[in-house]
């Protein structure tokens, strides 16, 4: 009997992803972004590193954050994917040198600071955090 | 030298890990690399990818430095060594090296040493820790053990190996990223330019004891290769692909199409004779000048993947059309010899998946099947020696943090080597058998950043 339950509870483990509580991510954008609503393709096409420009040709500079809760939250809330599936596109396009190595920042306050201070940039915060700083881009 | 470039790469590693950094920089370049170390266990010593039934030489580390000189202009480049058997020569080469001018989000131009496409996964072979499995499926990714039976014998015996076809090429290419609004995207490349080769005498060698083993028509053979002196003179390759990011968010899928076209002019290094039914019957004289024209080598692949959160599907199919003509003065002395060219087709398909149950560990595999068309030339001598291979992959990945990957992975392999009947029976009259299911198993650890 309790080896069944010790079995049951790894499985149990090995079988439920993304065990980090998740936060929720809020999408920002540098004041000078013209657009205040993107689609959801359009999301993942930037922070694919697909598309490069905003409309007005402005070059998309795009930031991610190393705390995971809020990387991962934006990651299963927007693009769909696994953190280390998502780093493997990345990496895909890194070492044949087709990219750079996009912007990382440690955390909601420093994620602010680089989008209100970087023209064209768009990254993400936790709920709750304080954005007057910067523009809130709502997804449809 | 290449250990000069694991220590460099063991150092920056260890350097940027303890900083805890993810970009790593250096006097203003962004520097990322890996090391990759595999053991290869195999049941099938005669036929496997090493002589030898287990190995550790399977081996690979590279080293990358690029930097973005204004918003549009990039520059980079990467050094890499393979130890792969006698396969690869594990010294170090430059795997790429390039500048990028990117005029606009729909097109961009590289020139310089430019990795080029062909499937999905071919500008990434050689990076482990970018897939679950160790080893691409080789109906597409021609690479190692079957070397043998999907490239060509007069490549071989040449010391060209399939792998080399798939690096890189020199030359110029176009790129961009057309979006299509609801409809989704298109990422294309086209490419053009010449590439690289250089003969590996341990290639043609194998391709020898191979003859040796399988066809016992063709028995005069010293240790050493049979033609030396090898000048390749490539002619053109371009590459290029077109992949459609679709309206079904995750499903991705194209094309791409590589194409090769280039002579190799050769002499003979040692009298050949055949063994037929005991006379010996004189087929190629020492000196005598062999000239291979290939002048189409090009292969289609279709592609096909599909992520979404911890799950990734993959299925491609690779058609690949051949053609080629062989010039030797052989051929004037005894006109029964005369191989008059061979225009050939094979086909390759895998369908696989992988899933990541937790953020260290993911389970993958595939099921890979190659097939070849050896109709057209069943009466050529140039035929290749196999019609059909299977292989079923398996493999469990372990991340042990962000930068330290494990993999273990399994393989079954079945396949008929052998075109003719009667090479089967010749080679039971010599008490030789050739197995037509075996195992391979192979570990694997990387360390990247």
């Amino acid at each position: 009997m309790k080896t069944k339950a010790i079995a049951a509870v790894m499985i149990a483990i090995l079988f439920v992803p993304f065990l980090s509580m998740a936060e929720d991510a809020i999408l920002i954008g540098n004041p000078s972004i013209k657009k205040n609503t993107l689609t959801k393709k359009d999301v993942i096409k930037i922070f694919l590193g697909k598309k490069i420009t905003w409309d007005d040709k402005t070059k998309i500079v795009i930031v991610f954050q190393k705390e995971p809760a809020v990387h991962n939250a934006f990651l299963k809330k927007y693009i769909h994917q696994s953190p280390s599936m998502f780093d493997n596109l990345w990496n895909r396009q890194i070492f044949t040198g087709k990219v750079a190595y996009p912007e990382y920042v440690q955390n909601d306050q420093e994620m602010i600071k680089f989008v209100k201070e970087t023209e064209g940039a768009i990254g993400y915060a936790s709920a709750g955090t304080d954005l007057n700083a910067v523009k809130t881009i709502r997804v449809e | 030298m290449r250990k000069a470039l694991i220590l460099l790469i063991g150092g920056l590693a260890t350097l940027f890990s303890a900083a805890q950094s993810i970009a790593y920089e250096f006097v203003g370049m962004d520097i990322h690399g890996f090391v990759s170390q595999g053991y290869l266990l195999s049941d099938d010593s005669d036929l496997s990818i090493d002589s030898e039934e287990n190995s550790f030489a399977y081996s690979e580390t590279g080293i990358n430095f690029g930097k973005e000189l204004n918003d549009r202009l990039r520059i980079g480049f990467q050094f890499f060594a393979k130890n792969f058997g006698d396969l690869s020569e594990n010294t170090v080469k430059i795997d790429w090296a390039y500048a990028d001018y990117r005029f606009h989000e729909m097109l961009g131009i590289r020139f310089g040493q430019i990795k080029f496409p062909h499937g999905l996964y071919n500008e990434v072979r050689d990076i482990d820790m970018l897939r679950t499995t160790v080893f691409l499926p080789d109906s597409v990714y021609q690479e190692a053990s079957y070397d043998l039976y999907v490239n060509d014998i007069f490549l071989s015996l040449q010391g060209i190996s399939s792998r080399d076809l798939y690096l890189s090429l020199q030359g110029v290419g176009l790129y961009g990223y057309l979006d299509l609004g609801m409809i989704g995207g298109l990422t294309y490349q086209a490419m053009y330019g010449t590439q690289n080769l250089k003969p590996n005498s341990a290639i043609s060698t194998r391709v020898l004891d191979y003859f040796e083993l399988v066809t016992p028509f063709l028995s005069i053979f010293d240790n050493g290769n049979l033609v030396e002196n090898n000048d390749i003179n490539v002619d053109h390759r371009y590459a290029g692909s077109l992949f459609w990011d679709t309206p079904l968010e995750g499903l991705r899928m194209g094309a791409s199409l590589d194409n090769l076209k280039m002579s190799v002019s050769s002499s003979v290094s040692k009298d050949v004779a055949i063994d037929f039914n005991g006379v010996e019957v004189p087929m190629l004289n020492e000196g005598d000048s062999v000239r291979v024209n290939y002048d189409k080598l090009e292969n289609w692949v279709f592609s096909l993947e599909y992520i979404w959160n911890n799950l990734v599907l993959m299925a491609e199919y690779l058609l690949a059309a051949k053609e080629y003509n062989v010039e030797t003065v052989a051929f004037e002395r005894d006109p029964l010899l005369d191989h008059a060219g061979t225009d050939t087709t094979s086909t390759g398909w895998y369908v696989g998946g992988a899933y990541r149950f937790t953020n260290w560990f993911e389970l993958g595999g595939y099921y890979s099947k190659a097939e070849n068309d050896a109709d057209k030339s069943i009466t050529n001598f140039s035929a290749n020696f196999f019609t059909e291979f299977d292989d079923i992959c398996a493999a469990a990945r372990f991340d042990v943090n962000k930068f330290w990957s494990i993999k273990l992975e399994a393989h079954n392999f079945r396949g008929s080597y052998l075109a003719f009947d009667s090479f089967l029976d010749a080679l039971e009259k010599r008490n030789r058998t050739i197995e037509e299911e075996w195992y391979m198993y192979t570990a694997k650890m990387t360390v990247s950043f």
